[in-house]
């Protein structure tokens, strides 16, 4: 902490991490795909007082929702979405952690190591995931907790270490799928290891002594741990959807095509090449001056044009010193899994990358003497505080500011802390989506699986009652059922739905109500 | 208000019961000992809230606080016995 570059990037991350509380505290969750999916399944699971299946879209009934159990602990006790926004603040100080202990791991001194945790905690795209629903810094985390524990575990074989290891595998695992090419490599190596050590170990007395070995209780607490915190929902979806990665479609298994999880292409990285993409994006932040909560292309701050090529040196030193395990365990298959992945470009899908190239350039600054390494360090601090300012003085979301540079910086401010309640909630998506406070509360809305965003029909204070969604009814009979078998006092379509139809032939049921966001169309229900 | 206060209550519960088993299985290094206290906090509000949900199927406010310091209660208990035993370095 004595080291200068350290100890600058402390106080700049403390504050930061403080600013980001007090955002996540007065500024309400409008991230959109919060509202298509991580704040649903919570709202479900609210509404009916338990966890079950989710089936409003494809998202909610798919994925993996370890992080929406976080969420759902940060809801359920005021019964608002007012702190989910913690949901992507508080796995980032664990994050940092990891990042300094798998820079420990790779053989990093312990100064590069600490700042390679601080600068962690310094990237905009990550930081400006805080106060969202979003489990990206969550995935990440686990990620690289997983990789250090992993790497422990070659040393120091001990039960707790397995038990942890396996658990933030599951972690990893049960917040986002994408994170299973990660973490597989070294969970299989463990696993297959341990089993190994149990089958062929030296075990005195009975076959069945060699269940009670040690290797065969680190094997089992680290699968048990890894199947309790991220399996199930692997488990969950091949049984009921007879696809384990559902709705990732892959071989006979059925879902969705890949390209459409990566729609989300911003126009100045289209017709690019992967190579020129990536370039394009890595570069970007050059030219960003604030960070919106899924920014694209850029993300990864100004320091990371630095990074990139001491990671490059600490992989070179990994060789050199033989750490074989670190690097065909972890560094060879993330960089196998981001030359596939189809948004390699996008920040928020990568986060992982600046969670390892951070321990791997650790590694390249400790090789340096100690007036090189603290220049180098300083250097790294000085472009990551220009980002790191970029994404907290600016809203990552959107909000009518309507003044120009300091003033800006200083009208933000003010309106974070003392704007009235109504104006500082009626923001982004809430703003957008304000239609549906003037239903009653307490009602019930039935949507078709085509709008885009159910929280929207829910609020941010759980008023109305998701109900089951509509099967894309085919006639005004099947339709009507399906209302009054739900209790539901609204509807709402999308606008390109087929249902729209039947409910403007038959007005004495469906009273148009108006457009609603995202391409949504509310109807008042009469029973009749 | 009330929500707030037993969200804060229950979160401390929780990080207390983590620091107390993280003292327990003695996780050799400083960050080591924070990553522990961070995934065993993270993992047991996973537990609490999957117990709650899929268990008792009640998600109110009083039965997380409820588990909360019922894990609490287990994790003191547990504290209470010899620490595990680390194993030999091969």
């Amino acid at each position: 902490m004595t080291w200068p570059p350290a100890a600058v990037a402390t106080v700049l991350v403390a504050a930061s991490l403080v600013w980001r509380v007090v955002l996540a505290v007065r500024l309400p969750v409008v991230d959109i795909a919060g509202w298509q999916y991580h704040l649903v399944t919570v709202d479900v699971w609210l509404q009916s007082n338990q966890i079950e299946r989710v089936s409003q879209n494809t998202w909610t009934d798919g994925w993996p929702a370890t992080g929406e159990l976080l969420t759902t602990w940060l809801a359920a006790f005021t019964h608002t979405h007012a702190l989910s926004g913690f949901t992507g603040l508080l796995p980032i100080p664990l994050g940092m952690v990891a990042v300094a202990g798998l820079a420990r791991g790779f053989g990093a001194d312990r100064r590069p190591a600490l700042l390679a945790g601080l600068l962690f905690g310094m990237i905009p795209a990550l930081v400006a995931l805080a106060g969202t629903s979003y489990v990206d810094p969550a995935t990440t985390a686990a990620v690289i907790a997983t990789w250090w524990l992993g790497l422990r575990l070659f040393g120091e074989r001990d039960r707790a270490t397995a038990l942890l290891f396996g658990t933030a595998a599951g972690l990893a695992a049960g917040t986002k799928d994408t994170s299973l090419f990660l973490v597989l490599p070294i969970l299989g190596w463990v696993l297959v290891a341990a089993a190994w050590e149990v089958i062929v170990g030296d075990h005195l007395g009975a076959p069945w002594r060699r269940l009670r070995s040690p290797a065969a209780q680190r094997l089992g607490l680290s699968l048990l741990s890894f199947v309790v915190f991220g399996g199930l929902w692997y488990l969950k979806d091949l049984l009921i959807h007879g696809n384990p990665i559902y709705p990732i479609g892959f071989g006979p298994f059925p879902g969705l095509p890949r390209d459409v999880f990566f729609e989300n292409l911003p126009p100045r990285l289209a017709g690019l090449t992967w190579t020129e993409q990536v370039v394009r994006s890595w570069t970007a932040d050059w030219h960003l001056t604030h960070y919106l909560y899924n920014v694209r292309p850029g993300g990864f701050g100004r320091a990371w044009l630095a990074i990139v090529p001491l990671a490059l040196a600490g992989s070179a030193l990994l060789w050199r010193s033989r750490r074989w395990a670190a690097l065909w365990l972890i560094v060879v298959p993330a960089a196998v899994g981001f030359a596939v992945l189809p948004s390699a470009w996008y920040a928020r899908y990568t986060l992982f990358l600046p969670g390892l190239a951070l321990p791997l350039a650790a590694v390249a600054l400790g090789s340096l003497r100690a007036r090189p390494a603290s220049l180098a360090g300083f250097l790294l601090v000085g472009l990551a505080a220009i980002s790191l300012a970029a994404a907290n003085l600016l809203p990552n979301i959107s909000i009518p500011l309507h003044s120009r540079g300091v003033a800006r910086l200083t009208g933000y401010v003010a309106f974070v802390l003392t704007a009235p309640d109504s104006q500082r909630t009626n923001v982004d998506l809430a703003k957008d989506c304000r239609t549906f406070d003037a239903l009653p509360t307490g009602e019930t809305v039935a949507i078709t699986r085509s709008y885009s965003v159910p929280h929207a029909a829910v609020g941010q204070e759980l008023e109305r009652i998701l109900a089951q969604p509509l099967d894309d009814p085919t006639s005004d009979a099947e339709l009507l059922g399906s209302m009054r078998a739900r209790a539901a006092q609204w509807l709402v379509t999308n606008r390109d739905d087929g249902t729209n139809g039947i409910a403007l032939a038959d007005p004495a049921h469906y009273v148009p109500y108006g457009r609603v966001c995202n391409k949504g169309l509310l109807w008042r229900f009469v029973p009749g | 208000m009330a929500g707030v206060v037993a969200l804060l209550i229950a979160s401390g519960a929780v990080l207390f019961a983590s620091i107390v088993a993280t003292a327990r299985v003695r996780p050799r290094g400083g960050l080591a000992s924070l990553l522990a206290i961070g995934l065993i906090a993270w993992a047991s509000v996973d537990l609490i809230v999957g117990v709650a949900g899929l268990a008792l199927r009640n998600l109110s406010p009083a039965t997380l606080l409820t588990l909360s310091f019922a894990y609490l209660a287990v994790v003191l208990g547990s504290a209470c016995r010899p620490p595990v035993r680390r194993s030999a370095r091969p």
